[in-house]
């Protein structure tokens, strides 16, 4: 399958005071056509950071120091603030973490999602009414509800809401947020399930979250992500059934199973900030195998189709 | 999983329902608290999870009856701790502020040994007093919620979603620490997920909830090794695991039966729209609301 996402060795700084702080490393990303890529990792990883790179909605004190993110043969990064913006929406989508703050509350629904066509000059308003009643309805929001406002739905729906926005205008890619995270059992297994039907239909999705058994059970394609770096990647059955970054293994460990477990187990310490970011390996506070080596930088070990960044292996 | 052997009754809810306008927040709800038991409360969103805790804890108008056998002081931890911590407060006060207020304490030894032993307890580093909560990580607030709850020594300790703004294995961190606080201390503990695989790690006994009513009780091993519910067996079989399953489904019917999950079930068919959704008892303490508990599973 061909590319059509190419991250390469994306850097981005942040801004505080008059000092910079590096917030995502050398981060490269591949994503095929008809793929669910996953990105997973812990809160303060650079997960979202990354994937907002992709359609430049970064904050004014993130930039981008180095790297290139190639879509279709364009590089994102060097397009005009015009260029992007045809590419934003239409191209690639976002569906964002949170579907309350996300969608706007005194707009309703319906016109909320034509906006999407008639601003990309998709189609003219009837039209679009008629694609976001079909839109609607294929998400599962019941379609005499779709002149309802924001508040008049629940979580999971606001969510379906989203993922319609991002769907409407056929993108090639859509970035789906933590799209399960505030949501219950069912509404999750109701949603990914979609997701995983709109990718059937050839069409791309990168997956973010910090749920590594959503990576297991959706996704073809791993990254996973630990203070602004990749620590591994590689196919999901591959690194699921055989992780081989202390991290990766850690991260797997604690998902709680129906088995009887005296003590969960649980990744000691916490991720540190950016401001005090570890030299050598990003891990090496909080991982039980460090030894001497890791102080320095670890290369990036390629082994068959996988990738990762420990030395001790 | 943990067992409670203790049979002494600690609260006793009647009737208990909860109405706002037309709506049935809670629906009859007839439970039996036991001393050092951890009630496991399952539920979505609306199913009225946080209602039936906020009634027991007396910031919620309901009708029925919730007694308590024996005098009980309650404390309460919210889910998302960086809106139950005061942002202008530093950890020290946050913690301090139940001695002076609820237990009434002017020692200023008193006060300064109950908040070192609290945050011991809760595995935090003393150093952390002096900040203030945005100056801490989720996984921390949330054990200085916890420290706050246990200074005033309550005997009945009211868990609603601690878990689930947290990552995984900060979660994890947190339902270790709970376990620990409730074989040292001996309480009861009330505690509300949606997730059932954390139920299964912390609690003794199970209640199910769906818009407001209980679909299925039981001690934690029987509803988990042995649900009676479809919905239950939906909870349990989407606990997402790193092993591959099948996808599950959720139907879609168009019903005329008084089984407030017949719309969704899986297993509904005719029979069921004769069911007058009473709650069934099964076997001892084991109670489910559907008539084809029998032949859930496939």
């Amino acid at each position: 399958m061909e590319d059509l996402l190419e991250i390469k060795d994306l850097s981005i700084d942040a801004k505080i005071g008059n000092s910079y702080y590096n917030i995502v490393n050398n981060v490269s990303i591949k994503v095929k056509k008809g793929e669910i890529v996953s990105i997973v990792g812990e809160s303060g990883s650079g997960k979202t950071i990354t994937s907002l790179s992709i359609i430049r909605l970064l904050e004014k004190n993130l930039s981008i120091k180095k790297g290139e993110i190639i879509f279709e043969g364009k590089n994102l990064t060097k397009l005009s603030e015009d260029e992007i913006r045809k590419i934003r929406g239409k191209e690639i989508s976002f569906v964002f973490q949170e579907p309350l703050t996300a969608l706007n509350p005194v707009i309703d629904i319906e016109t909320q999602i034509a906006e999407v066509l008639i601003k990309h000059q998709i189609s003219d308003e009837k039209k679009a009414i008629e694609k976001t009643t079909k839109i609607l309805e294929r998400v599962g929001i019941p379609t005499e509800k779709s002149k309802q406002y924001p508040h008049n739905f629940s979580g999971g729906q606001r969510q379906r809401i989203l993922i319609a926005m991002a769907l409407i205008a056929n993108p090639k890619l859509i970035i789906a947020d933590e799209p399960t995270t505030a949501l219950d059992v069912i509404t999750q297994i109701e949603i990914l399930n979609l997701l995983k039907e709109i990718k059937e239909e050839k069409r791309s999705i990168i997956l973010i979250t910090h749920n590594i058994s959503v990576v297991a059970n959706y996704s073809d394609y791993v990254y996973v992500m630990y203070l602004g770096e990749i620590m591994e990647s590689g196919k999901t059955n591959e690194i699921i059934n055989n992780p081989i970054h202390p991290y990766t293994k850690l991260l797997l460990n604690s998902i709680i199973t129906l088995e009887k477990k005296e003590r969960l187990k649980t990744i000691e310490g916490q991720i540190p900030s950016i401001y005090e970011i570890p030299k050598g390996c990003r891990f090496i506070t909080r991982c039980p195998y460090k030894t001497d080596k890791c102080t320095k930088e670890p290369p990036l070990i390629k082994h068959k189709e996988r990738y990762f960044r420990c030395w001790n292996v | 999983m943990l067992e409670c052997l203790e049979e002494k009754e600690i609260i006793s809810i009647k009737n208990l329902s909860v109405k706002y306008n037309n709506f049935y927040a809670l629906k009859d709800i007839n439970l039996s608290i036991k001393e050092r038991e951890v009630l496991g409360v399952c539920g979505e969103s609306g199913s009225g999870k946080t209602t039936f805790c906020k009634a027991i804890s007396g910031i919620e108008r309901y009708n029925g009856e919730i007694k308590f056998l024996k005098k009980s002081k309650i404390d309460f931890i919210f889910q998302d701790p960086s809106s139950s911590l005061n942002p202008r407060m530093k950890i020290y006060d946050i913690i301090q502020e139940p001695l002076i207020v609820r237990e009434k304490i002017k020692d200023k030894k008193i006060i300064n040994e109950k908040i070192n032993n609290a945050i011991l307890e809760v595995g935090l580093n003393s150093d952390l007093l002096e900040k203030y909560p945005h100056q801490l990580s989720g996984g921390q607030k949330q054990r200085v919620a916890i420290a706050r709850s246990l200074v005033t020594q309550p005997d009945i300790l009211i868990c609603d979603e601690i878990t689930s703004s947290l990552d995984i294995s900060v979660g994890a961190q947190i339902l270790n620490l709970l376990k620990d606080i409730y074989q040292k201390r001996k309480i009861t503990i009330i505690f509300v997920s949606h997730d059932i695989s954390a139920l299964y790690y912390i609690s003794t006994d199970i209640i199910i909830l769906y818009k407001g009513l209980i679909l299925e009780e039981g001690k934690t091993k029987d509803i988990i090794k042995n649900p009676k519910h479809p919905y239950t067996n939906i909870l349990i079989s989407s606990i997402l695991t790193t092993t591959k399953k099948e996808n599950i489904k959720i139907k879609n019917n168009t019903t005329k039966s008084k089984c407030i999950f017949s719309d969704k079930c899986y297993k509904y068919s005719k029979d069921c729209d004769n069911y007058e959704n009473q709650l069934i008892d099964i076997s001892n303490d084991h109670k489910v609301r559907c008539i084809k508990y029998e032949k859930i599973f496939n």
